[in-house]
C-alpha cells in the first residue's frame, strides 16, 4: 500500500478513521498513467492496481500536458485545492501531507469538504444552503449571486452604496466622490460600494451614473418622466455633441454645441490642471481632482437641470499645452444617456463617434507578400495609403481616393518588393501616420 | 523561408499549449474532459468535475493529488 494513498484513505463513515483531522475522505488521490500499454493495458493495469492507490485513470498525455513543469523530471505530482486551483506541483513531492491536511481544513471550515452535515440547523446541507454557517431555512438570496443575504457582505444594491435600503443624497455624494478618485479602479473604496455605484451595468462609474441615480431619487426615471418615447432605452445614445478646443493666451477653451439638451459632462485631462471655469450655468456643480496622474473633471446638477443653453464652455487655466487628443470627454442627456462626440481641432474633426484618425493596424507583419492594412477616418475626404522604404522613398501606393468616415481596410501586395523594412502613411492633407511593416520572402 | 517555418511552428505550438501554473484553475472545459478509468471505480470514464462540488451532483468538494505517472 502507497503511504500517501493509505493516509488519505478514510472510508465514509463519518469517522475520522486516520486520526488526520479527515472525517470521510474528501481527499482524492490518483494516479493518471501516461503510458499505457507500456506493458499492460489500461484494464491490465486495473486489474494489477498500483500499490493500492484508489484510482488510476488513463492520461493520454493530456494532463500531463497540462500541468507539466519543464524543469520537472518525469513522473511529476500536481496538487488541486476544492477550487480546482492548482497549489502545487513538487518533484520530488517529498512531505505533501501537511500541505494537503491544510487545503482540506480549509474546505472542511467552509462546509464543502468531508462530512456533509448540517452546521446551522436550518434544514438545508451542502450546495442546497446558501449560508451554510447562518441558520436561514428561507434562503433570501435578494441579488440571485448564490450567497444568502443574511452571509452576503454585498447585496447588490445598485445605486444604494452604502445598503440602508434607501437611494438618496448619501449615495449621490459616495458616487461623486468614487468617480473623482479614479473610479471602478480606484482603492479608496470598497468593492461593494463600487459595484453598486455602477448603476448603468456598464463596468464604469461615471457622471452618467451620477445622473442616472439622481433621477432616481427625484422620480424622474424613464419609467415615470413625460417622454414622448415610453419606450426610452438608457443604454442608446441620444443625440451627438460637437467639442471644439480653441487655445487663447495660455488657456485652453472647449466649447461644447450640442442637438439636445444635456446635464452632465465629465473630463478626463492627463496631469494635474483642476484650475476650470464654466462660463455661466450657476446651478450646475462643478468639481475637478487630481488622482492617479490625471484630473477628473464633473459637472452635474443635483437636480439634474439640463445645462442653460445647448452651447456650453469650459475654459482650463493654463491649459493651452495639453495635448487634446488626450483629453477624454463624456456628456450625457438629462436621462443619462451617453451622447455622441465629435471632436475637432480648428475646424478639423479628429474624432467622430468611435472613430479616430488612426492607421491602426498591419496584419499579418512580418508578411509575405501580402498584409492588410486597417485604419479608422473620423471624417469623410480624400486619403492616401502609401508605402515607403527606408530611404523614403515610395515604393506602392496602397489607396488614394475619397473615403467615408469609419473603419476600413485594404491589401498591401508586395511580391515585385525585396525583403525588408518598409513603412506605411496614412494621410489626409492634415493628419498622417506611420507604421512599420516587415516583408519577409 | 526558415523564419517563416519557425514562426509557424513557435504560433502553432504556443496556441496549442494550454498549460496551468500554480495559481491557475482548470479551467471548466477541461474538468468536463473524460477520462477511461482503469481501477478504482465504478464508472468507466473520470472527469475532474467529479470532484468539484459547484459541477457535480452532490455539492461535495475534494482535494486532488495527482501523480502523473509512466512506468519507465
Amino acid at each position: 500500500m502507497d503511504a500517501h494513498a493509505d493516509y488519505w484513505m478514510e472510508p465514509e463513515d463519518g469517522e475520522d478513521n486516520n486520526e488526520n483531522g479527515l472525517v470521510d475522505e474528501s481527499v482524492r488521490y490518483m494516479v493518471a498513467l501516461a503510458d499505457i500499454g507500456q506493458p499492460y493495458t489500461c484494464e491490465q493495469w486495473g486489474d494489477a492496481g498500483i500499490n493500492g492507490i484508489p484510482l488510476i485513470v488513463e492520461d493520454p498525455g493530456t494532463i500531463f500536458g497540462w500541468l507539466h513543469d519543464s524543469y520537472n523530471a518525469y513522473p511529476s505530482y500536481a496538487i488541486l485545492d476544492h477550487e480546482m486551483r492548482v497549489v502545487d506541483k513538487p518533484w520530488p513531492y517529498g512531505s505533501t501531507d501537511n500541505l494537503i491536511q491544510s487545503l482540506y481544513e480549509t474546505c472542511e471550515e467552509a462546509g464543502l469538504c468531508g462530512a456533509v452535515s448540517d452546521l446551522d440547523n436550518d434544514g438545508l446541507v451542502g450546495s442546497d444552503d446558501n449560508c451554510p454557517n447562518d441558520y436561514n431555512p428561507n434562503q433570501d438570496d435578494s441579488d440571485d449571486d448564490g450567497l444568502g443575504d443574511l452571509c452576503d457582505e454585498c447585496l447588490n444594491s445598485s445605486g444604494d452604496l452604502n445598503e440602508d435600503g434607501f437611494i438618496n443624497i448619501t449615495d449621490v455624494v459616495v458616487t461623486v466622490n468614487i468617480v473623482l478618485n479614479g473610479g471602478i479602479n480606484s482603492n479608496a473604496f470598497t468593492e461593494c460600494e463600487k459595484s453598486n455605484a455602477d448603476f448603468t451595468g456598464d463596468g464604469i462609474i461615471n457622471v452618467l451614473d451620477i445622473i442616472q441615480v439622481v433621477n432616481v431619487i427625484l422620480g424622474n426615471t424613464a419609467q415615470y418622466c413625460n417622454c414622448n418615447n415610453s419606450n426610452l432605452d438608457l443604454n442608446k445614445i441620444s443625440g451627438s455633441v460637437e467639442a471644439s478646443f480653441i487655445t487663447q493666451s495660455n488657456d485652453l477653451i472647449i466649447n461644447l454645441e450640442s442637438t439636445h439638451s444635456f446635464s452632465g459632462v465629465q473630463f478626463f485631462i492627463p496631469g494635474k490642471n483642476t484650475d476650470i471655469k464654466l462660463l455661466d450655468n450657476s446651478h450646475i456643480n462643478l468639481e475637478a481632482n487630481y488622482f492617479n496622474n490625471t484630473t477628473t473633471v464633473i459637472a452635474y446638477s443635483l437636480l439634474n437641470q439640463a445645462f442653460d443653453s445647448k452651447n456650453v464652455i469650459f475654459t482650463i487655466n493654463n491649459g493651452a499645452h495639453l495635448n487634446i487628443q488626450d483629453i477624454q470627454i463624456i456628456i450625457g442627456d438629462t436621462h443619462g444617456r451617453e451622447m455622441e462626440l465629435i471632436k475637432s481641432n480648428n475646424g478639423t474633426v479628429f474624432q467622430n463617434g468611435p472613430y479616430v484618425f488612426e492607421l491602426s493596424n498591419i496584419y499579418p507583419n512580418p508578411f509575405n507578400p501580402t498584409a492588410e492594412i486597417s485604419f479608422s477616418l473620423a471624417e469623410a475626404g480624400y486619403i492616401t495609403l502609401m508605402a515607403y522604404n527606408t530611404n523614403g522613398q515610395q515604393v506602392g501606393t496602397i489607396f488614394d481616393g475619397y473615403q467615408e468616415n469609419g473603419i476600413h481596410s485594404y491589401s498591401w501586395h508586395a511580391s515585385n518588393l525585396p525583403s525588408g523594412v518598409y513603412y506605411v502613411k496614412l494621410s489626409d492633407g492634415v493628419n498622417q501616420q506611420f507604421k512599420k511593416a516587415i516583408l519577409l520572402k | 523561408m526558415k523564419k517563416i517555418s519557425l514562426l509557424i511552428l513557435l504560433t502553432l505550438s504556443i496556441v496549442s499549449a494550454q498549460t496551468y501554473d500554480m495559481g491557475d484553475v482548470i479551467s471548466e472545459d477541461h474538468q468536463n474532459q473524460s477520462f477511461d478509468i482503469c481501477y478504482g471505480d465504478d464508472n468507466s470514464l473520470f472527469q475532474f468535475s467529479e470532484l468539484n462540488g459547484a459541477l457535480n451532483n452532490d455539492g461535495k468538494y475534494w482535494i486532488t493529488f495527482i501523480d502523473m505517472a509512466a512506468t519507465w
